[in-house]
């Protein structure tokens, strides 16, 4: 039953990723990257962290993918820039498949198994004692919130209109007032 | 509580810059109109001051035997890449409030984002932990673009920030790709249990093409951060296009601090404890990775250096240079032992100071006259000379000639590759180091060995402060290169502390 759900959201989350980078059209693939999205989120349900699956559907799916559409909409279509990038896209996930399968099959790999790992804290309240334990991840946690600041208030800064005065132009013109009255001095 | 009231005195410093920063932000909203420049800038450096007051007083002190807070380490090392950050924040800010290159409707904003970017180094050096190491790489990248971009209504800056963005993007995936393998085979995020958990894996010996490809995608995000090549393309086109203190603030601060944490990442994760005797496999290994990093080192000082010489803006010059001189010291990196790694911080700290000079004589230049091309810098030597005169220091300093520190920090490098037995990589260095003589002296021809009357200026408006400021960098970079026995010695000093 578990390989079934398995195979099911991988196969999803696979699909999708090719038909995003394979569609014609950016609208298709941006719903195509839906797909991945979703299957992404079963896998971490299958992997008993339910509150990663559920932060996935509602940053990935309903925040970030909604952002994509918004940005789509909101540009005028080039057909034939997408072309030049299929090529890319493609050569680009060759690549990371490559890699990939390099590691898989290039040697037995070890990866770190359960027994290993500390045990899963799949619910939504020990991650949150664990972000805010001092030895935990309070650090991290205290960053990003730096990170997500200075990336609102610099989104903010890039999109707010410009005031009435051209900032450059009129340094510009400071720079070249003064050339003038340089020149003259230059001159006498 | 008082086990938390000393773990947060480590990290007074980060607080300080933090709050600072805050501060920044806020005071541009009561200050009158015309004097934010002034005002603002004034408690960015009251900041500064406050900040490296409190690195000062970590100096020396033993550091604490766990990280504090489970993720971040206090050490000499940290403190020194930290000092360097804190020093190059602060030319950048007096280079701003001296400056008529960045004058945006948004101080608060611009000093708020500079000081967040500092931040971002600071926990870039001082931290064995990936998620951490990633977080900090992030602040001083998300930062940088916007600063990169600052000048809104320049197409150049915008490009600069656009071509950053998608670079960064795509070399932070690259990384976390990289961080997410050798998590997988370590099961932690924590270096300083990566490292003995893959001489483990070595010892069983299956074969190392999984590390090499989670080392291979991890150094691609180093290289990106250090612009070596072949990850230095956005390089001359971001510090072309970029407002000039940010540009200063890229080639140094923002690229000691992506060296600090490649020390780090190669120190803590790959090299064996040669007292304690690794795996066979772990040892070859290490050489193998340096021999890569000497690679590396190879291709980026030559492609740097050949793509300046045809250079004919000073900033897209100094954009290749810079990229050259991460070369010579990747030249330090691919020793893979504590000497290289020392040379590595004593360089760095004299790059500091000829970069830092050579980019504000740039902007003072092209404060008054708009221009940053080399051919109009003609006659700059006969007019205004001591400007000319300190540019001269950085020039030869660039170059690696006495008596300036250039050339010890140079010549540590040099002997560090040599006795690693990279002579081949050192003969390379030498080539190069001659042939950047030749686009370094084009500088200093159009300043002094055109005639008076070719000048194209008749002065350069000399604000006191600003040739001050150039002047205590040229004073830095020659007496690095005769007094230099204090700063080798602090610099091997953090670097022995180093696990």
């Amino acid at each position: 039953m578990e390989l079934l759900f398995f195979l099911l959201f991988a196969g999803l989350a696979i699909a999708g990723a090719v038909a995003t980078v394979w569609m014609r059209y950016v609208v298709h693939s941006a719903f195509a990257l839906m797909g991945t999205f979703l299957g992404v989120a079963g896998l971490y349900v299958l992997l008993g962290a339910d509150f990663l699956a559920i932060t996935q559907i509602l940053i990935y799916v309903g925040g970030i993918l909604v952002l994509i559409l918004f940005g789509i909409m909101l540009t005028p279509p080039d057909r034939t820039e997408r072309n030049a990038k299929r090529v890319i896209g493609f050569s680009a996930s060759l690549v990371a498949i490559a890699l990939f399968l390099a590691v898989q099959i290039g040697s037995v790999v070890r990866w770190a198994e359960k027994s290993n790992l500390e045990a899963p804290k799949a619910t939504a309240a020990p991650i949150g004692r664990e972000l805010l334990r001092p030895d935990g991840y309070l650090i991290p946690f205290e960053l990003v919130s730096v990170v997500l600041l200075v990336a609102l208030i610099g989104s903010v800064f890039i999109a707010r209109r410009r005031k009435a005065v051209r900032v450059d132009d009129s340094s510009t013109a400071a720079i070249l007032a003064e050339r003038g009255t340089l020149q003259q001095k230059a001159g006498a | 509580m008082n086990l938390l009231r000393e773990e947060l005195s480590w990290i007074t410093p980060e607080l300080c810059l933090t709050l600072f920063a805050c501060v920044a932000l806020l005071v541009d909203l009561f200050v009158q109109k015309g004097r934010e420049s002034v005002m603002v800038g004034f408690f960015s450096l009251m900041g500064l001051l406050a900040t490296a007051f409190f690195l000062y007083r970590q100096y020396g002190v033993t550091p604490p035997a766990q990280p504090v807070f489970g993720c971040m380490v206090v050490d000499p090392f940290s403190t020194l890449f930290k000092l360097f950050a804190v020093g190059a924040l602060a030319f950048v800010v007096l280079f701003t409030m001296l400056s008529r290159q960045t004058r945006p409707d948004g101080y608060g904003e611009f000093y708020f984002i500079l000081l967040c970017a500092g931040l971002g180094a600071f926990f870039l050096a001082s931290t064995y932990n990936l998620l951490l190491m990633y977080l900090g790489l992030e602040l001083l990248s998300i930062a940088s673009y916007i600063l990169a971009g600052y000048a809104k209504g320049n197409r150049r800056s915008g490009e600069a920030a656009m071509k950053y963005v998608i670079f960064g993007a795509v070399a932070s995936g690259v990384m976390l790709y990289g961080f997410t393998l050798l998590y997988g085979m370590t099961g932690s995020i924590d270096l300083t249990v990566i490292g003995p958990k893959l001489r483990d894996q070595f010892a069983l010996d299956h074969g190392t093409i999984p590390i090499s490809v989670a080392t291979g995608l991890c150094l691609a995000g180093f290289a990106y951060k250090i612009s070596a090549a072949p990850f230095h393309f956005w390089t001359p086109d971001v510090y072309e296009g970029a407002p000039t203190p940010v540009t200063t603030f890229l080639a140094v601060a923002s690229k000691g601090a992506g060296f600090a944490a490649l020390l780090r990442f190669l120190q803590a994760g790959f090299i064996p404890d040669r007292t304690l005797g690794g795996p066979e496999a772990m040892m070859g290994y290490s050489d193998k990775l340096g021999t890569l990093v000497a690679v590396l080192a190879a291709l980026t000082m030559t492609l740097g250096n050949l793509a300046a010489l045809g250079q004919t803006n000073l900033k897209r010059m100094l954009a290749y240079s810079s990229i050259a001189h991460a070369g010579y010291v990747l030249m330090g990196v691919a020793t893979m032992n504590r000497e290289g790694f020392s040379s590595v911080l004593f360089y760095l700290v004299v790059y500091y100071f000829m970069n830092l000079g050579a980019f504000g004589v740039v902007m003072y230049y092209a404060n008054t006259t708009g221009d940053e091309q080399i051919d109009d810098l003609k006659g700059l030597g006969w007019r205004s000379p001591l400007v000319a005169i300190t540019m001269v220091a950085f020039l030869v300093a660039l170059v690696g000639l006495p008596p300036t520190a250039g050339f010890i920090g140079k010549w540590f490098l040099f002997t560090a590759a040599v006795k690693k037995g990279f002579l081949w990589l050192a003969v390379v260095a030498g080539i190069n180091s001659a042939i950047s003589l030749f686009y370094y002296f084009r500088v200093a021809r159009a300043m002094w060995l055109r005639p008076e009357e070719e000048a194209k200026y008749a002065t350069v408006h000399a604000s006191p402060a600003f040739a001050a400021l150039l002047l205590v960098l040229a004073v830095g970079t020659v007496w690095f290169g005769v007094g230099f026995d204090s700063l080798l010695r602090y610099c091997d000093y953090s670097q022995n502390l180093l696990r």
